[in-house]
């Protein structure tokens, strides 16, 4: 009789729960698409992922501790991060980003790891062959960018992600490919944080050929925001490109007076230019002609003159004249005196 | 001779009254015990600083207190979840042994009563635990974002950020704060750990041992994480792979049938830890299914109760 019992009440318990699960159902999965559109629920963990997991993950994941588990996992990385353990700090990211794929911070820092910090510590360590060292570097550059496109796939709206690979590719440290790194910030070209919005300017600015569609690029961020006058490189190509000839001379051309407030502030900013065209590979135009101009008009002391005195220096300031000034009546007088009769 | 009055099918004070002596049973098993190494973690997350926060360069105040509520509202949950189990699968067993049953069922009080009582009981101990631990995490997390909106506010301003900018810096850690949206995780948490105690009283009617019911709740528990996993395989064939199996299918059906779906709970408490909108509606909704669930669960809980032969 008790077994009779125990069987009937395991039967009627099944068939209410499998009753009321068939007309709960339906409004369990609505919900749920619901808050997976609005990104609430977190993505499927991917099968790959799992095969990642440690214990401690996987008893997380099945105790609905996503997010705490890739928190302490995130912790855990960084000590692979501090003893140089690329590959498990891979690894580690890769878990981190399948537990908590809506946290824009676990992309950015796993791509730094990988992309930056990883592909410097190959590119510097000694124990490889410098073959050995460009394939790793490589390696982990296109690992990293890969990494940051995964992150943007469940993030597509995160620029900052785009922001990082354009500024992995055109790191003059690592191995700049300026196309790819132009296709990266081409993607933030019209996001409200300004910075982001001129580095796709900067990056075309390096390539050759591209010197139409940059100056183009300019005119536009100029003509929907002046502010970006106020960013040093931004007022130098404007005029530097400006002096490209196969730009059509209809065109209203930007003057110095107009970009720049007075002419010392112009020749400090495209004295400083000059380096970044030689440097960087930054669009040269005319730059030589505009700088011998304002030489000669500001009669500019041959020590600030790039031209008789090359220098890897900057000028840091748009009282040039004062500070050089300043410095010059350090030297004591009986040098200056010698000086100009040694010149004599 | 004066008839004695019939009585009711399920009466809210008697039930209460159960749910009293159901807290004080609990308060006297030392429970709130347990809120002590609780408020002894909050508050050392409070001075927890991971490594590459520190310097102005790598700033990252939201991420930093994004950690402090993921840890906190995962203890919390952790605590509320066991809790809801061994202590609902500790109670009929223990008003067994110390024949306190047979006392309150040889009285004119329905077992349904008993059965609503001790849940209540148990979801009022959960409910007082949760508040202080809710209080713990406000204050920690408001004095951390205080010191973030300071920190973040001098930097801004020693490199020259414009106010308007500033200010939209602020706001974002503000979000991150102790806000209404973050009530929403812990609430649900909270309805999350008041179905699973249903769940083992259900398991507690017809068990014969408590660690049979500890067991199953907790496999329950784990199970309820996947459900949606399985019913997606239902609604969407895609989801599975190439082609489900007829056995997928069959699995797939039998636990999105059975199990309820913990993971809508779990998608809510960290779409409210992630400052995500998590709307009024979303909790109105998951708690008209907890209702459901809990329902559902404590019917059945008497329909196998009802006839018990202790």
């Amino acid at each position: 009789m008790k077994r009779f019992k125990t069987f009937r009440n395991l039967l009627v318990i099944a068939g209410v729960l499998a009753g009321t699960g068939y007309l709960r159902m339906p409004v369990e999965q609505k919900f749920t698409e619901d808050l997976r559109e609005r990104k609430i629920v977190q993505p499927r963990i991917e099968s790959d992922a799992w095969g990642e997991m440690g214990q401690t993950s996987l008893a997380g994941t099945f105790g609905g501790l996503r997010t705490v588990m890739a928190s302490m996992l995130s912790l855990k990385a960084q000590s692979h991060f501090e003893e140089n353990e690329w590959y498990d700090l891979k690894k580690d990211y890769g878990v981190i980003t399948a537990l908590d794929p809506y946290n824009a911070f676990y992309w950015s820092h796993g791509g730094w790891h990988i992309g930056y910090n990883a592909a410097s510590w190959a590119r510097s360590n000694r124990n490889f062959s410098p073959a050995r060292r460009r394939i790793m570097e490589m390696e982990f550059l296109e690992a990293g960018d890969e990494f940051y496109r995964k992150g943007l796939k469940y993030l597509p709206e995160e620029e900052s992600l785009w922001f990082e690979i354009g500024s992995m590719w055109s790191n003059e440290y690592k191995r700049p490919d300026y196309e790819r790194a132009a296709q990266a910030f081409d993607k933030a070209r019209d996001s409200t944080n300004p910075i982001y919005r001129r580095r796709y300017l900067f990056t075309i600015a390096r390539i050759p050929g591209r010197e139409i569609e940059a100056y183009e690029e300019a005119i536009r961020l100029l003509t929907e925001n002046p502010r970006h006058l106020g960013v040093p490189t931004f007022r130098c190509l404007l005029i530097v490109l400006s002096t490209n000839p196969k730009i059509s001379d209809i065109e209203i051309k930007p003057t110095l007076d107009g970009v720049f407030r007075t002419k010392d502030k112009a020749y400090q900013d495209l004295f400083n230019y000059r380096q970044r065209v030689l440097d960087e590979g930054f669009y040269a135009g005319d730059i030589d002609g505009i700088l011998l101009n304002l030489i000669a008009e500001l009669d500019v002391p041959d020590e600030l003159n790039p031209f008789l005195n090359p220098t890897s220096h900057r000028i840091h300031t748009e009282h040039w004249r004062e500070g050089y000034e300043r410095s010059k009546s350090k030297v004591p007088d009986w040098m200056l005196k010698k000086k100009e009769e040694g010149a004599r | 001779m004066s008839r004695p009055s019939p009585t009711s099918f399920f009466s809210f004070r008697r039930s209460l009254i159960i749910a009293q002596s159901t807290v004080t049973q609990l308060v006297r098993m030392k429970v709130f015990y347990f809120l002590a190494p609780i408020a002894l973690l909050f508050l050392g997350l409070q001075f927890f600083d991971a490594f590459w926060y520190e310097g102005p360069e790598a700033l990252m105040p939201e991420q930093e207190l994004r950690m402090h509520k993921n840890l906190c509202l995962g203890t919390m949950m952790l605590f509320t979840s066991l809790f809801a189990i061994v202590s609902t699968a500790l109670l009929i067993p223990g008003d067994i042994e110390d024949r306190t049953l047979y006392t309150i069922l040889c009285k004119p009080v329905p077992r349904l009563d008993y059965l609503v009582g001790k849940l209540f009981g148990v979801i009022a101990v959960i409910f007082i635990a949760m508040l202080v631990m809710d209080v713990l995490l406000v204050a920690t997390l408001h004095f951390r974002t205080e010191e973030k909106l300071i920190e973040t506010t001098e930097y801004m301003t020693k490199i020259g950020y414009p106010e308007r900018e500033i200010e939209a810096g602020r706001a974002e850690i503000a979000a991150h704060g102790p806000t209404l949206l973050l009530q929403f995780g812990v609430i649900s948490h909270f309805l999350k750990a008041c179905v699973i105690a249903a769940v083992a009283l259900l398991i507690s009617t017809f068990s014969t041992s408590t660690l049979f019911t500890i067991a199953t709740s907790v496999m329950i528990w784990i199970i309820g994480a996947f459900q949606s996993i399985a019913r997606d395989g239902l609604f969407n064939d895609a989801e599975f792979g190439d082609v489900p199996t007829w056995a997928d299918k069959i699995v797939g059906t039998l636990v999105s049938l059975i199990f309820p779906d913990f993971l809508l709970y779990e998608a809510i408490s960290d779409g409210a830890a992630r400052a995500e909108d998590v709307l009024a509606m979303d909790m109105a909704q998951l708690g008209g299914l907890s209702a459901l669930y809990i329902g559902i669960y404590v019917v059945l809980s008497w329909f196998v109760f009802s006839d018990k032969e202790f």
